[in-house]
């Protein structure tokens, strides 16, 4: 069985009419119309083939006419296929998109001016990472130090690395600290401060007048945890200070004064 | 009996790009594509390349642009590439 045979019927794809030959053409003529015939055919059948390769489906079908019913259900299945791609990666741009917005939120929490994300200086591929910037000048890079291949969307994480990286670097807006560093002041004991003249500066107490202040930073490694100011006695104040290593630093006020120094 | 001609036919225009002087991205394009086309267009290309293996250059060059136009937003792209088939087929009717 030769070629010709086998496509004897009008191809589908092939929208080619020979010119009914004229017993005066010829032979030549009459292959020359073949051989065009066959090259039409051929650029149709690459045309069709390549509407379904084709990764876009909606121009596809602007030119789909020499399709035939077969190729035409594939390509409507590869059109659903590509609005599902298309909503699955709107949706995934939104989430990042919010995940950005959520990270840049905490960054400005730190309050330090200039501070933003950008392009790492080292990329993995596998893990998300972020440069950290201070009006444009590197800082250094970030990424979840766990198994984790990305930070969680809330930014927690993310969070916590970067209050790393800027200690680690020495930048650390004393405003942010003042926010970051809960303290947990019993209403008795800063109606006492507060008659005292003492008040909290970032994690300092300022003594008022006195012009001293005591600094509540402690040397445990890595910064203040959490500050407690409790009346323990009538009169005497109690302040305790949890390092980030786990470790107390203590302190007694009486009557506006310091009675422990301070480590 | 048709179906292993097919085959065959299939076996052999494989055969063909494989043999040829096209670089290795261009044969792996044609073999992509002669894998996921129709008998019909399979045929229709092994007896263009039977009987002109000149053609091939042509044809694949056709197939870059037409990938080309499909992924891009241009529509003039599409317009160039109908317009050089109809001046190929022209100069060889």
């Amino acid at each position: 069985m030769g070629f010709e045979q086998l496509h004897h019927d009008e191809p589908k794809i092939n929208k080619v009419e020979n010119p009914p030959v004229d017993p005066g053409v010829s032979e030549k003529k009459k292959t020359g119309n073949e051989y065009a015939s066959k090259i039409k055919i051929t650029l149709n059948a690459i045309t069709a083939a390549l509407m379904l390769l084709s990764a876009t489906p909606a121009f596809a079908e602007q030119k789909a006419e020499n399709l035939n019913e077969s190729q035409k259900i594939e390509l409507q299945i590869q059109k659903l296929k590509e609005q599902q791609r298309v909503l699955e990666n709107k949706e995934r741009q939104e989430r990042h998109d919010q995940k950005l917005e959520n990270f840049k939120t905490i960054l400005d929490s730190f309050k330090v001016k200039g501070l933003s994300l950008g392009k790492p200086n080292f990329d993995s591929r596998h893990y998300e990472e972020h440069g950290i910037y201070i009006d444009s000048k590197y800082i250094g890079d970030i990424r979840n130090p766990g198994h984790a291949m990305s930070f969680l969307e809330d930014g927690s994480d993310f969070k916590i690395e970067v209050e790393k990286l800027l200690r680690e670097k020495g930048i650390y807006s004393k405003e942010a600290i003042k926010e970051k560093i809960p303290f947990n002041i019993e209403p008795d004991a800063q109606m006492i401060m507060n008659k005292w003249g003492w008040k909290i500066k970032g994690e300092k107490i300022d003594f008022g007048s006195r012009t001293q202040e005591l600094d509540l930073n402690g040397d445990g490694g890595g910064g203040t945890k959490d500050i407690d100011i409790s009346v323990i006695n009538d009169g005497v104040i109690f302040i305790m200070v949890e390092n980030m290593d786990g470790t107390f630093d203590t302190v007694y006020g009486v009557n506006g004064k310091i009675l422990q120094e301070f480590k | 009996m048709v179906i292993k001609i097919i085959n065959h036919i299939k076996e052999d225009l494989n055969k063909t790009i494989i043999a040829s002087l096209l670089t290795e991205e261009q044969k792996n394009l044609w073999l992509d594509l002669i894998n996921k086309i129709t008998d019909e267009e399979v045929v229709a290309i092994f007896d263009t390349l039977q009987n002109d293996s000149n053609i091939l250059s042509f044809l694949t060059k056709n197939l870059q642009d037409k990938l080309q136009a499909i992924n891009s937003k241009d529509e003039s792209l599409w317009q160039t590439i109908t317009k050089d088939e109809e001046e190929y087929i022209n100069s060889n009717s």
